[in-house]
């Protein structure tokens, strides 16, 4: 069965104001509202699409961390995703986990799953290292199409209209492969309430990183955290230059592990957008009205 | 103290709009009679175009929910329909569904029939059963064995669940029919286009 592996990280919200613990040691979480990393919303998105378009039969979505991070599937799962993979990882493991862990992680788990591909997005808005993806097909010696504005799946091969500095470039690599989902791909649906209250039983399948056999030893160490600069006022504004900076853990992101990255695009989910981006998924937003049931009965009675 | 049937069936009616439009507002935890399910959609639509099937016959809706199966089943001319769901308040939701459709009441039962002594069911009827992993092993084990003594034809509607997909009694699964389904539908069901008729032979 064609099945499509999709990661789904749980980062602090976009619209959170970041704060740097008093001891540099890195950035305030307890109690900060947490959701989907943005491009994680486009690559569940892509695969929902791709599974409605018959193309692949099955979207799985992973997410590694403690119990919290089921909410994260659970979002997916509300988003079309068919089941969940809660790789568990807490304490201090979590607090060391990087893109080298979680790519073992994901290439085990799509060996294991058989993926026909494995979609990510292009990077997390927390740490900006965009190396998961390059790292994770780099592990399995997959092709791969970073930074995706376009995926359409050709028999054995998918056809990625990538986003490179200047223009686009169109690939074409052959399945499996590891597919990186930039800010153009799509727009993520929303996680409305009917569809959030039928993912409540799909399954999300816990799983050790040991049971695995991956090793979650880190070589990075941090440092240092500290709060960007704060801006001079009467900037040009540009929009090059990162607005609102989370790049707050300098140090973390000396790759320390295979990175064939593409071209690094940076700041473009701060950049001001010609249309509103995906807003954030929330379980408590007011649902919109919904078709009644009654509607269907007339019609199928 | 439980609340009335009555009491529920009143409420349901009064605050239907409310219900239908606001599920953040539902009062009833889990209320699956709430909505119709693809797969008891695709089911109950093979029933009233295939009304042979239950014409004369001794129906067992089994999690029957809204009751929408049960209902095609007694509509084509079943001789006995039984909805049962082990949720009280689907036993309402189905009584009203009667009433909007012009029926009497069909009977309901509310205990869980899983794993008893089978009884002589002509047809069981699944919409969208196979969502969780435990209840399709123990359905896989019984409606084996409902078969086996009785000869009884299993219907189960599905719209692709990886519950089902991925279960063992797939491939003893043979295909009836398949529904698109409507944009409506899908709106509510993200990721899912059709939903398909299966009939469980154990024998393959
Ligand atoms: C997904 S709904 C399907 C409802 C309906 N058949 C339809 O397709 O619209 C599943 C229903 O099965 C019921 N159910 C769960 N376990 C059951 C059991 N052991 N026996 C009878 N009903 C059960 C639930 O209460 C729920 O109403």
């Amino acid at each position: 069965m064609a099945r499509v592996l999709v990661g789904v990280k749980r980062v602090i919200d976009y619209a959170v104001k970041i704060r740097v613990k008093p001891d540099h040691s890195g950035v305030v979480t307890d109690g900060v509202k947490h959701s989907m990393n943005p491009f994680c919303e486009i690559a569940v998105e892509e695969a929902v699409r791709l599974k409605e378009k018959k193309v692949i039969k099955e979207v799985v979505a992973v997410s590694c961390g403690p119990q919290q991070v089921q909410e994260t599937i659970r979002t997916a799962l509300a988003m079309g995703a068919d089941r969940g993979i809660h790789v568990e990882v807490s304490g201090k493991d979590y607090e060391a986990l990087g893109p080298l862990q979680v790519s073992k992680i994901l290439a085990a788990l799509a060996k294991k799953e058989e993926a026909k591909m494995v979609i990510l997005g292009k990077q997390a808005i927390d740490d900006d290292c965009n190396q998961t993806g390059q790292m994770t097909a780099a592990l399995l010696d997959w092709p791969q199409g970073t930074f995706a504005s376009e995926v359409a799946v050709e028999g054995d091969t998918v056809k990625v209209v990538r986003e490179i500095d200047g223009g686009l470039e169109t690939i074409k690599i052959n399945l499996p492969a590891v597919v990186t989902a930039d800010l153009r791909l799509n727009t993520p649906r929303y996680a409305t309430l009917p569809n959030i209250m039928k993912a409540k039983k799909k399954k999300i399948a816990k799983v050790k990183p040991a049971d695995l056999g991956v090793d979650l030893t880190s070589r990075v160490e941090v440092l240092r955290v500290d709060e960007p600069p704060q801006r001079q006022a009467g900037g040009s504004g540009t929009g090059v230059e990162s607005e609102e900076c989370t790049d707050t853990q300098e140090g973390l992101c000396l790759g320390d592990g295979p990175n064939q990255g593409g071209p690094v695009s940076h700041g473009d989910w701060d950049k001001p957008e010609p249309e509103p981006g995906p807003e954030p998924l929330c379980v408590c937003d007011p649902a919109p009205p919904v078709s009644t049931e009654s509607e269907q009965w007339d019609t199928v009675l | 103290m439980p609340i009335s049937k009555t009491k529920i069936g009143r409420f349901i009616r009064q605050n239907q709009r409310r219900l239908l439009t606001r599920p953040d507002l539902w009062p009833f935890t889990d209320p699956y009679w709430a909505i119709y399910w693809p797969g008891g959609q695709a089911l109950t639509r093979y029933v009233l175009n295939n009304p042979g099937v239950a014409r004369n016959k001794k129906v067992l809706d089994l999690g029957s929910g809204c009751g929408a199966s049960a209902i095609a089943a007694k509509i084509s001319g079943a001789a006995y329909v039984l909805a049962n769901d082990i949720d009280p308040v689907a036993a309402v939701a189905t009584k009203l569904n009667c009433e909007l459709n012009n029926l009497e009441p069909l009977p309901s039962l509310t205990e869980d029939l899983i794993g008893s002594k089978p009884e002589g069911w002509d047809l069981i009827l699944l919409g969208d059963m196979f969502y969780e992993e435990a209840l399709a092993d123990s359905l896989h084990s019984w409606l084996g064995r409902c078969i086996q003594t009785h000869g009884t034809r299993v219907l189960i509607g599905d719209p692709g669940r990886a519950q089902l997909e991925s279960h063992s009694i797939r491939i003893q699964l043979c295909p009836l029919a398949q529904y698109e389904l409507p944009e409506a539908v899908r709106e509510e069901n993200y990721g899912l286009t059709s939903s398909t008729v299966w009939r469980y032979r154990p024998e393959l």
